[in-house]
């Protein structure tokens, strides 16, 4: 066998090992009483929840306690993505034609989401900047390893669990 | 969307795993097929029709179907 053919062979089974692990996610019914809408809503405020939590945590707290809820919200994030049969992560190869327009609809959700939560953030912040500062530079923020530590996971997990998200609250997969 | 394809489905003695399976969709895209929920790229409303045995005129319409009228 040339190492053509060898890696042809081998690049045929990893495919086929995605593919049959694409299946198994969109068809296993095991996790179905994570797709009822009342379990969706719930995982989502939930993920919210650990996600405005995580910084809080971490400040508090210290590393070990952030990162104990950063477990949580891993926990979390990933019963959500069972919740919608992990459509949201999942190439196009292997989503049918619904699925995917769908997932698409999510992605563009997700993305208003978060042009709206990051633009209302940093307004606020610039405001709170001019009205709370007695004058120009007269503010200082300190960037703490708790603090720059906890910003970092939340903002990781909004941006990995909004599409997710978005296609638990339109309960269409 | 009006769909026929239950009636049709059903009288092919097809369960909507078969039917997912042999278009090559979810099961849960037959559902929303099937209660007219999600409109169909006109590719799958053709090989829709081909495995029903049926034209896909058949199978969709934007007016009730006459037996829907009737009920």
């Amino acid at each position: 066998m040339t190492l053509k053919q060898q890696w042809d062979a081998s690049r045929q089974r990893n495919e086929d090992a995605v593919a049959a692990h694409a299946d198994k996610l969109l068809n296993d019914r095991r996790w179905d009483r994570l797709r009822t809408r009342g379990a969706r809503v719930g995982l989502v405020v939930g993920f919210l929840a650990v996600l405005v939590a995580i910084p809080g945590v971490f400040v508090r707290f210290g590393s070990l306690a952030g990162l104990a809820v950063v477990m949580l919200g891993i926990a979390v994030w990933l019963a959500l993505r069972l919740s919608v049969r992990t459509i949201a992560d999942l190439p196009d190869d292997y989503l049918d034609e619904r699925q995917l327009a769908v997932r698409n609809a999510s992605y563009v959700s997700a993305y208003r989401w978060l042009a709206s939560v990051v633009s209302v953030v940093l307004s606020a912040g610039l405001v709170a900047f001019v009205v709370l500062g007695e004058g120009p530079d007269m503010w200082t923020v300190t960037l703490t390893w708790g603090l720059v530590s906890g910003v970092f996971w939340a903002m990781l997990g909004l941006l990995l669990g909004l599409p997710s998200m978005m296609l638990a609250l339109q309960d269409r997969v | 969307m009006y769909s026929r394809i239950e009636q049709c489905r059903v009288a092919a003695g097809l369960s909507r795993q078969d039917l997912a399976d042999a278009v090559g969709v979810h099961y849960q895209t037959v559902g929303y097929l099937e209660r007219g929920e999600y409109s169909p790229s006109l590719n799958l409303a053709l090989r829709l029709a081909a495995i029903l045995d049926t034209r896909v005129e058949e199978l969709f319409s934007l007016e009730p179907f006459p037996e829907e009228v009737a009920r």
